[in-house]
């Protein structure tokens, strides 16, 4: 607990107290922005029923470019890992039931376009954003109980409204936080006793923004 | 200048989002380990246009098929046959002697074996530029056996004259040779396939 605290002080500092440039530039006209950001996932709906455990193993990058003062245009790609153990856990598949110490996972691979919006008025040193994500998540969906492994993998269509903000700390360097919903379209043939094989979920997103 | 700057920083994103893809379409899944016991497993199925609630009384074949050619061992079929026969009085289900009459489905039971072989051995993978990636071997090949201990409900009148169509099938599969009471194991595995199959109560 104390290294959290120390690690959110650490933080507030370098936004807060060390920043010293304002944020004019960051997302003007012709401006690049990259991040790179480390994901906390958590399933909704349908994937959490599968797997209700968060997943603390993601990560994800973002390049924008900014046509217009703080309209960008960008490409996001990611890679966020879930996976939970079950003793004795219990699947309903097509027309049956398979019992047994199981494990499951869920990899999600993002391949988005996006384009975003900046609240940018120029002399704060805080810009929070908009953003819509489109294009396609590559689903991995594993049940492995005991020996027997069987696995779902499809590309999805999918999109993903997205907020965040970022925190001008100076040298063209910027924290960045924001939250993101994911909805991948149903595709291919689910594991379980459904017609559906859509997934949802919520990325919570902290990293650090590079902008030229 | 500017502009330079900025293309030139483009260009090296996109050099790394390429250089990332591999890793982020590439399989990730934390290896549990799963003990011997754990590896016990039971899976039940049906028809799903079969009616079961049309038939009460079974037919038991008395002897449980070795589907393995007969390496598999006989000492547990007593085990196999009197924990059926229990699992089915006890949902309802009465025993008759005649496989052909009315309402009456026919039970058989089987025991097969698979030899799994897995061999994490070296390999290479070429990268976009041609460079190739290689991966050494591990040393971790080995091979495990697992058992398989079922039990199908079929119908003769659905029944062709080559094929004998199962309407539910449930089935116990599990390390052989490794840890744990083999009896225990395959009673608690026929238990619990008709345990998680409440379809098959009789009212």
């Amino acid at each position: 607990m104390n290294k959290i605290k120390l690690f959110a002080l650490t933080v507030f500092l370098t936004v807060f107290i060390f920043s010293d440039s304002y944020s004019q530039n960051m997302t003007g006209k012709g401006a690049y922005l990259a991040s790179l950001e480390y994901n906390a996932t958590f399933n909704m709906g349908q994937a959490s029923d599968y797997l209700s455990t968060p997943g603390f193993w993601g990560g994800s990058m973002e390049i924008k470019s900014f046509v217009q003062k703080n309209i960008s245009f960008g490409i996001l790609i990611g890679n966020n890992v879930i996976s939970e153990e079950q003793e004795n856990g219990s699947t309903e598949v097509k027309n049956g039931t398979i019992t047994g110490p199981q494990a499951r996972f869920i990899n999600y691979a993002p391949v988005m376009a996006t384009v975003g919006y900046f609240f940018n008025k120029g002399k704060s040193k805080t810009v929070p954003y908009i953003q819509a994500n489109i294009g396609s998540y590559y689903v991995q969906q594993r049940l492995q109980v005991g020996a027997n492994i069987i696995d779902n993998d499809n590309w999805h269509f999918g999109i993903g409204p997205q907020v965040g903000v970022l925190f001008n700390v100076g040298q063209n360097v910027a924290i960045v936080l924001d939250a993101r919903y994911n909805y991948a379209f149903s595709s291919g043939e689910p594991i379980g006793n459904t017609d559906n094989n859509s997934y949802s979920f919520i990325n919570a997103n902290i990293g650090l923004a590079y902008t030229q | 200048m500017k502009i330079q700057n900025s293309l030139k920083l483009f260009r090296n994103l996109l050099f790394a989002l390429i250089i990332i893809c591999p890793v982020i379409f590439s399989s990730c899944y934390t290896d549990y380990t799963l003990e011997t016991d754990n590896y016990d497993v039971v899976g039940s199925f049906y028809n799903p246009d079969y009616n079961f609630n049309n038939v009460n009384d079974y037919y038991l074949i008395d002897s449980v098929i070795h589907r393995d050619g007969g390496t598999i061992t006989t000492d547990y079929d007593n085990t196999i046959l009197s924990t059926t026969i229990a699992n089915l009085n006890a949902l309802g289900w009465r025993r008759v002697t005649d496989s052909t009459g009315s309402g009456v489905v026919v039970v058989g039971t089987f025991v097969t074996s698979t030899t799994y072989v897995v061999n994490t051995g070296s390999g290479c993978w070429y990268d976009y530029w041609g460079y190739s990636w290689c991966y050494p071997y591990y040393g971790n090949t080995y091979d495990y056996s697992t058992g398989t201990v079922g039990v199908a409900i079929s119908d003769l009148r659905n029944s062709s004259a080559s094929n004998l169509p199962i309407e539910w099938i449930g089935v116990g599969n599990g390390l052989i040779g490794q840890g744990g009471n083999t009896t225990s194991r395959i009673t608690t595995s026929i238990n619990q396939a008709f345990a998680q199959s409440p379809y098959l109560k009789k009212p």
